[in-house]
């Protein structure tokens, strides 16, 4: 089935916010084939069998409620501590608007 | 015999008769590390002063004659990189978290230190859980103790060969394909995936959240057994954990040992055998299915037809879960950023930041993931992968309905050498193939030393599995078949390890 090609590659790094090099391009261009074209596999064995339910868990997800306390979480100082930029006790990142925004 | 020859269980009571102290224990394994993890890269970063602490307080404990946190207390752990660690860098074997000093702990290390576990530091890995030989960490691979040219198993490589190179007793692993159980096969140790559920995910860095379970690595099937009980449980803090009693797996273990299995029935998963599997893997195996049927367990043959299928429905399901969770590292809350210069806008500075973070295992299994899940795709990809899983519970319920444990090999082969399958992905996903489908269907399934492959001389696992919340019952097998494994053979598989 799948056949990617390198276009189709470079639209996925897209799509995942990853840069990509040409030079990956080529080499992940041919490794997603196989890859993809192995895992296809699994349409042939439910192809025709359309009763089977899908599983997304293996354990029977419900809700799962609590009282709303107040509790203790991050402090600010906490949750900053990782960040690559941080000002004024928040979080500093990039412009996210284009030049015709 | 030196302190670092003996178990976490023979640790552990001397520890507490005051024979020895926990600071001596721990230091003598701290000397360990210095002296052979050169050879190694078990670990990416060795917190002695942590681990020396905690060891104080339970000698102090001992001292005065206080009730002991737990029966570990006082008995050192390496922690696998990808639980977090308040204050103690937590990279996940990426790039992208270089550095990265975690603001809280994840709930398994705060189990360990309530249980007064001293943790000696942090195992490498295949970056972010994401591979089978640990040569996918951004810091260099690990390299198997008994032959230094090979793979230690993956993901969890670090915690593997820590454990069989007697750096720590103890180790922690996750295993969403595999990562415990490949690992300890080709390492000659025990490996242990719990039911899912039945080990908190809270700060256990996510790679694929339906399949990612925490568990214990050790050198023997008590040990492991041991460190289960103080990991696993009931959190809040996880919507997946299971509110059910931990399974008796100490007293599953103790009663394994006196080596009856008269009225257990083993199921061999016929489905596990036949091309791709090496010979010395395959006769290890069937001389193990031998001892089970010495000890008076029954022996059948099953057949699971859809586990043939769930090696695809895998690295369709675990891609698409990855694509989804690392989508949290855009460089903006924490971890790397590049390209913050003012010229680039937050998107480019995102996709800058994941090239430079992420490595190639990394990238290809988000494209992958990114795929499957585009409309279009998703039905014949995700939509069929979701169908697999549920055909293989189907297997495994209908198995379970015969059998108490089915057994397999753990491994279609023994380490193979680094750089030998780095190039070509498919080669390397087969080495989880025996491993997945009780992922998939989140049961309980674990790893023990089944001797050594007549053709190469390496270590061999033998998998027992058994169904979900039923894990004691696979460590009574596996302590039964380790306890006439090792008479037979003369002593402990792990004895046999060249010296480093």
């Amino acid at each position: 089935m799948p056949n990617i090609s390198r276009d189709e590659v470079a639209h996925l790094a897209k799509l995942a916010r990853l840069g990509v090099t040409d030079e990956e391009l080529d080499t992940f261009a041919p490794q997603l084939d196989v890859i993809l074209e192995s895992v296809a596999k699994v349409s042939e064995v439910v192809g025709t069998d359309q009763d089977v339910p899908p599983t997304s868990h293996a354990v029977e997800l419900t809700n799962v409620f609590r009282e709303d306390e107040v509790r203790q979480g991050l402090t600010q100082e906490q949750a900053l501590s990782g960040a690559p930029a941080a000002e004024d006790g928040r979080f500093r990142v990039p412009r996210i608007l284009g030049e015709e925004q | 015999m030196s302190v670092i020859k003996q178990t976490a269980a023979e640790l552990a009571a001397r520890i507490h008769a005051g024979e020895v102290s926990s600071v001596d224990v721990t230091q003598a394994h701290l000397d360990r590390i210095t002296k052979v993890d050169d050879q190694l890269n078990a670990f990416l970063h060795v917190d002695a002063e942590g681990a020396l602490a905690a060891a104080a307080k339970v000698d102090a404990d001992v001292a005065a004659g206080k009730p002991l946190a737990s029966p570990l207390a006082g008995v050192p752990l390496a922690l696998k990189d990808v639980m977090t660690t308040e204050g103690v860098p937590t990279t996940c074997g990426s790039k992208t978290l270089e550095g990265w000093l975690p603001p809280y702990d994840a709930t398994v290390t705060r189990k360990l230190r309530e249980a007064g576990v001293p943790i000696l530091g942090k195992t490498n890995m295949d970056e972010f859980a994401m591979g089978s030989s640990t040569e996918n960490s951004a810091y260099g691979p690990t390299r198997n103790p008994w032959d230094t040219s090979r793979i230690p198993g993956g993901s969890g490589g670090g915690s593997s060969a820590a454990i069989a190179s007697f750096e720590a007793p103890l180790a922690i692993g996750t295993d969403t394909g595999g990562s415990i159980r490949q690992p300890g096969a080709v390492t000659g140790t025990v490996g242990v995936k719990p039911t899912y559920g039945g080990v908190s995910r809270y700060g256990l860095v996510a790679f694929s959240s339906s399949l990612d379970q925490a568990g214990p690595c050790a050198r023997t099937v008590l040990d492991a057994a041991l460190l289960h009980e103080v990991i696993a449980g009931h959190d809040p803090m996880d919507s997946t954990s299971i509110n059910a009693p931990v399974p008796s797996v100490v007293e599953a273990a103790k009663q394994g040992a006196n080596g009856d299995l008269t009225g257990v029935k083993v199921g061999v998963v016929t489905e596990f055998s036949g091309e791709g599997y090496q010979q010395g893997v395959l006769d290890s195996f069937q001389a193990a299915v031998e001892q089970l049927r010495n000890l008076g367990a029954e022996v059948v043959e099953i057949s699971c037809p859809s586990f043939r299928y769930a090696l695809p429905a895998y690295y369709l399901i675990a891609p698409s879960e990855c694509s989804s969770n690392l989508a949290r590292f855009d460089a903006m809350r924490y971890g790397l950023r590049v390209g913050d210069d003012g010229d680039h806008s937050a998107e480019e500075v995102m996709s800058m930041s994941r090239e430079a973070g992420f490595g190639a295992e990394v990238k290809r299994r988000i494209m992958i993931g990114t795929y499957a899940l585009s409309s279009g795709y998703y039905d014949a990809y995700y939509g069929s992968a979701q169908q697999v899983r549920t055909l293989i519970t189907r297997d495994f319920a209908a198995a379970y309905e015969q059998v108490d444990v089915l057994v397999s090999p753990t491994t279609p082969t023994t380490a193979f050498k680094i750089g030998e399958r780095v190039d070509d992905p498919m080669a390397m996903y087969l080495a989880d193939l025996c491993t997945i489908p009780a992922n998939l269907a989140g049961n309980a399934a674990m790893s023990v030393p089944s001797g050594l492959a007549a053709d190469d001389g390496l270590p061999v696992g033998l998998q027992i599995m058994a169904p979900a919340l039923a894990d004691d019952r696979m460590y009574r097998v596996a302590a039964a078949y380790e306890t006439a494994r090792d008479a037979a053979a003369g002593g402990a598989l792990i004895n046999q390890i060249p010296e480093l």
